[in-house]
């Protein structure tokens, strides 16, 4: 459900950890990004990133249990667009994920593990905070200028 | 995401359409990859165009296709790969694992 924006530019979207909500949080994102007229190109690439950031709450954070909530909010102003999503599951650190080697998946076969990598690099900035029983809170920031 | 199977020459051309997100139908199209295999049917071209949109999930299912087939003997590739697709395998540098044609023609010739 979309909710009223807080503010001009700001835009908030609450929904349940269902696999199927990925597709509403990506239009969500694809709506507001586009009406704050960052161009195509960029827009997908944010799509992309909050896509794997939702993902890895709803499979890590919530263990795939439907009825935990995400809050997604996207923020534009300064020439950056700000996604913040806000979860209330299993907190992870940031620090502790490594860089994934690329011939390790091909020798190795492996899935998944990636999410983060591509955030990372698909975004300016990415910041994670967890106050332990409580929200666990990550902030992908896109320059758009 | 849906996956049509068509015979073309000596070559299986495997039409992915819609979402590759991963999940169980990673775990499908995997399954459809090793049966070819079996089958003795080892060149493999993967048809992108009509993927609206792919993660790292889907990402994570190209390669293990490329393994599966490659440590069978045979050779996968992949064609058709629109700009959204190719964008993300140049970011990931996945470009270079992958041989890619513009067209289905062009990736079964290169048997």
């Amino acid at each position: 459900m979309k909710v009223k924006p807080p503010d001009e530019r700001t835009f908030e979207l609450k929904v349940k950890s269902s696999l199927e909500n990925l597709a509403v949080i990506r239009d969500f994102i694809s709506d507001s990004a586009l009406d704050s007229g960052i161009n195509k190109e960029v827009v997908d690439r944010i799509i992309l990133a909050v896509d794997e950031a939702s993902s890895n709450i709803m499979r890590h954070a919530y263990k795939d249990r439907p009825e935990g909530v995400i809050t997604v909010q996207i923020s534009v102003k300064n020439n950056e667009c700000v996604v913040t999503l806000i979860d209330n599951g299993i907190g992870f650190s940031l620090e502790k994920v490594r860089e994934p080697n690329m011939l390790s998946y091909l020798k190795e076969k492996k899935r998944g593990g990636l999410g983060i990598h591509l955030m990372k690099i698909l975004m300016d900035n990415v910041d994670y905070s967890s106050i332990d029983g409580e929200y666990n809170k990550l902030v992908l920031t896109k320059k758009i200028n | 995401m849906k996956v049509k199977v068509t015979e073309r020459y000596e070559a299986v051309v495997l039409e992915l359409k819609g979402n590759v997100m991963g999940g169980p139908e990673a775990a499908e199209f995997a399954d459809t990859v090793k049966k070819l295999l079996s089958e003795g049917k080892n060149k493999i071209v993967l048809d992108l165009s009509d993927v609206k949109f792919m993660n790292s999930s889907g990402l994570g299912m190209l390669i293990s296709s490329l393994t599966t087939v490659t440590n069978g003997g045979g050779k996968l590739k992949l064609a058709c790969v629109g700009e959204k697709i190719n964008s993300l395998l140049m970011i990931t540098k996945l470009i270079t694992i992958f041989e890619s044609y513009d067209s289905v023609d062009l990736a079964i010739q290169s048997f």
